[in-house]
């Protein structure tokens, strides 16, 4: 009992009775022999050959989107249709041409559906144009004081992400150090602060556009404030250098003088004396004077320098209230012996105090429409409604004739006509395909037959994938090197494919159908399973041209594989062999069946 | 173009939305439409078909003897009454002088029910052709063929 599905590799009277030499439109289920399901047209017919037809499925922000594409070409554009339910409906249309009637290489990842014919690799996708929002600030809005501020109400709300930013510039002047507090309030909520401290020496500054960036989820009206204040403003210490000149006060004594520069009270009372001593030869002592008025010097500090003991020093002395407009600074030193080399000379006197309203801040609240500020008070994008984008994927891009996701990437194979050519597009942006984390190498070396073109790939493992030339099979990985981000190297030799399309990705492998017709399951481990034995006879027969025509499909449901061939040099697929794909894997037997069809590509559709 | 509705298979056909199936296998024809395979439809492209089983040769103890299918049987389970043809050939499928019609009646609660079939076809190399020729649904757990071999006494394969 039960049914071993199509046989031909063997004489007929030796083969299992139950094994069939004919299985048309049959079906085999846990060993039973049923009819074999139908199929209904989708809508009404394309008006010229369809290239390529594809399900294409993206997420966009949570939401799980999914599209039945047929692409065909109309007045020699490509164009693609989506099936609505009810119709065919006009999706895009492609500048870009397709230069012939091929079977084109067409794959759904990252969001997009990218077509490969031979010479370019295009790209479908549904794009939703990010549209600038615009509030101002009130014409003139700038802060000055502590406690100013400025409000803008966003409208419409809604931005892309939650994301807002909101514009400003900041003008700081004076002498003394300057350090300025905004604060970002929403909807009467601290978002941000912002401290701008700039010392003295920087003054004056402009940033000529400063921002906030904040994310908002509710900012839409009634509550739809934005609001930037000035919340302090802190000025730091002045500072001073007053400098003795060189006036002998007594003859035959160097001694200096100069005036005090300002009539401010130094902080905390603290004179500062730099000098310079040469005790090379005898100890010298330095003396600080002060006057009031002008006539009447007092010691503010004296300093005992041993011989020996060289070099610049900088002396504390305090002075209280030194306030009077006349004051001057002495400096005077004493020798200890004659001859010699010895002596002392004043650098300056060095203070500083504090000053309430030296330095000022200016903070402008942007205005684009009336004071042509550099942006907008508000800045903030909203989602367009989408636009079906059909182009060149990237000028960048190699001519592939064959695409297939890999990681992140988009991986192409064939440059033009170049049949060894693998280029990898940037991990996560398959339109970047020049600088840093992407590249183009031609698999080329000693060991390669010439001939032996890149036909096909496929994910089979963790970051592994099979590469199918015509007669070998490499595998390719990521190395986490950005500078040669994918490797390939030999693996399997002397097996490949001529069936492009024939490559399926199943549980735990790839299926595909070898340049010798036989029919193989490639596990990660590089074992291959023939699978194609039944039925191998019969594609030696009548699968004599137009390899590059068979198609395949794998219904993961029903764990079947879908091989279409062209019979005897037909220009399109007129059989399916089926292959119970389950089974194989389980081990409980290779079980073909096969169906009649006119059949020009496959796809498998899924829902959700 | 506006965006689709996202969760649900919006290519279904009208009627079909309950349909069970997490996957179709689809395909554009030559005549540039879209077919979708479909657990529920009978035919293809509204076209009624044939699903055809040929056995391998089933005299097999001397393929240089002449033999003859003296009868065919059949087991299986239906649930609906319905017809399948049953072709005999004697020379390798080249030709099937005998054709019956054979009515398969309905099997209650999958109940595995038998038929057997009188073909008197004689040859060197015997065939049977089974045709499900009928849009019902029968499984076939087995088929059994009762041979004679010339003058000699009657033997079955299995």
């Amino acid at each position: 009992m039960g049914f071993e599905g199509f046989r031909s590799d063997g004489v007929s009277h030796l083969l299992p009775i139950n094994s069939a030499a004919r299985l048309d439109h049959l079906r085999l289920e846990r060993g039973a022999l049923r009819k074999d399901f139908g199929w209904a047209r989708i809508g009404l017919a394309a008006p010229s050959r369809i290239l390529g037809l594809i399900e294409h499925k993206f997420i966009f922000q949570g939401q799980t989107f999914s599209r039945l594409a047929r692409l065909f070409k109309e007045g020699g554009q490509p164009k693609i249709q989506v099936w609505d339910g009810a119709g065919w409906i006009d999706a895009a249309v492609s500048p870009d041409p397709i230069e012939s009637d091929v079977n084109v290489s067409i794959i759904s990842t990252l969001g997009n559906v990218f077509i490969a014919d031979g010479k370019r690799i295009l790209r479908w996708g549904e794009d939703r144009p990010l549209l600038l929002q615009e509030d101002d600030y009130p014409p003139g809005t700038i802060l000055n004081a502590v406690g100013e501020f400025g409000a803008v109400l966003v409208d419409p709300g809604g931005a892309y992400n939650q994301n807002y930013e909101t514009h400003y510039s900041v003008d700081l002047a004076g002498a003394q150090d300057i350090a300025v507090t905004l604060k970002l309030l929403v909807n009467n909520q601290i978002l941000a602060s912002r401290r701008i401290y700039v010392l003295a020496a920087g003054l004056p500054l402009s940033l000529p556009h400063e921002l906030f960036e904040f994310s908002a989820a509710d900012l839409a009206p009634p509550t739809n404030s934005v609001q930037i204040h000035l919340v302090s403003i802190t000025r730091g210490d002045l500072h001073r250098t007053d400098v003795t000149d060189g006036i002998f006060l007594d003859s035959g004594v160097p001694e200096w003088k100069g005036a005090k520069s300002t009539t401010e009270r130094a902080w905390d009372d603290t004179y500062n004396l730099e000098y310079i001593v040469n005790a090379a030869d005898h100890p010298v002592t330095v003396q600080f004077y002060y006057t009031r008025n002008g006539i009447e010097w007092h010691i503010a500090g004296e300093w005992e320098h041993p011989q020996g003991a060289s070099g610049t020093f900088t002396r504390p002395a305090i002075i209280p209230a030194l306030t009077e407009a006349a004051a001057e600074w002495g400096f005077h030193y004493i020798i200890g012996g004659s001859g010699g080399s010895a002596g002392a000379a004043p650098l300056g006197v060095h203070y500083a105090w504090e000053a309430a309203t030296t330095s000022t801040a200016s903070v402008k609240l942007f205005n684009k429409a009336v004071d042509a500020d550099p942006a907008a008070g508000v800045t903030y994008s909203l989602l367009g409604d989408p636009v079906s984008v059909f182009e060149l994927l990237s000028p960048d891009a190699p001519g592939a004739r064959y695409v297939f996701p890999f990681g992140d990437r988009l991986l192409a194979l064939h440059d033009d006509g170049d049949r060894q050519a693998l280029a990898w597009s940037a991990d996560g942006d398959p339109s970047v395909w020049t600088g840093t984390d992407t590249g183009l190498i031609f698999l080329v070396d000693g060991q390669i037959d010439p001939i032996d073109d890149l036909m096909a790939g496929a994910a089979i493992g963790h970051n592994l994938a099979a590469l199918y030339r015509r007669r070998s099979i490499m595998r390719i990985q990521e190395t986490g090197n950005p500078l040669q981000s994918i490797s390939a190297v030999d693996w399997i030799p002397g097996l490949g494919t001529e069936a492009p399309f024939s490559v399926q990705i199943i549980p735990g492998g790839n299926i595909f159908l070898g340049h010798n017709r036989m029919v193989y399951i490639l596990e990660p481990s590089g074992q291959r399973t023939p699978v194609g034995a039944p039925i191998r006879n019969e594609l030696v027969k009548v699968l004599t041209d137009n390899v590059e025509l068979v198609d395949s499909a794998y219904d993961s449901a029903l764990e079947e594989y879908w091989l279409g061939i062209p019979e005897l040099g037909a220009d399109h697929i007129t059989a399916v062999w089926i292959l119970d794909v389950g089974a194989a894997i389980r081990g409980e037997g290779i079980f073909w069946r096969r169906r009649e069809a006119n059949i020009r590509r496959f796809a498998t559709l899924g829902t959700l | 173009m506006a965006y689709l509705p996202g969760g649900a298979v919006p290519w279904l056909p009208a009627g079909a939305s309950e349909l069970p199936a997490e996957r179709f296998v689809a395909f554009a024809d030559t005549n540039n439409l879209v077919q979708l395979l479909n657990e529920s439809v009978k035919t293809l492209d509204g076209a009624s078909f044939t699903g055809i089983y040929l056995s391998h040769t089933l005299n097999r103890k001397n393929p240089a003897k002449i033999y003859t299918i003296k009868e065919i049987a059949i087991f299986y389970a239906t649930g609906v009454d319905h017809t399948i043809t049953v072709r005999g050939s004697g020379d390798g499928a080249r030709t099937f002088p005998v054709s019956k019609v054979v009515a398969l009646r309905a099997t209650l609660n999958g109940q595995v029910d038998q038929v057997s079939i009188p073909l008197g076809v004689s040859g060197k190399d015997l065939r049977v052709q089974f045709e499900f020729d009928s849009d019902e649904v029968a499984n076939w757990f087995g088929w059994q063929p009762v041979l004679i071999e010339r003058g000699n006494a009657q033997y079955g394969t299995r």
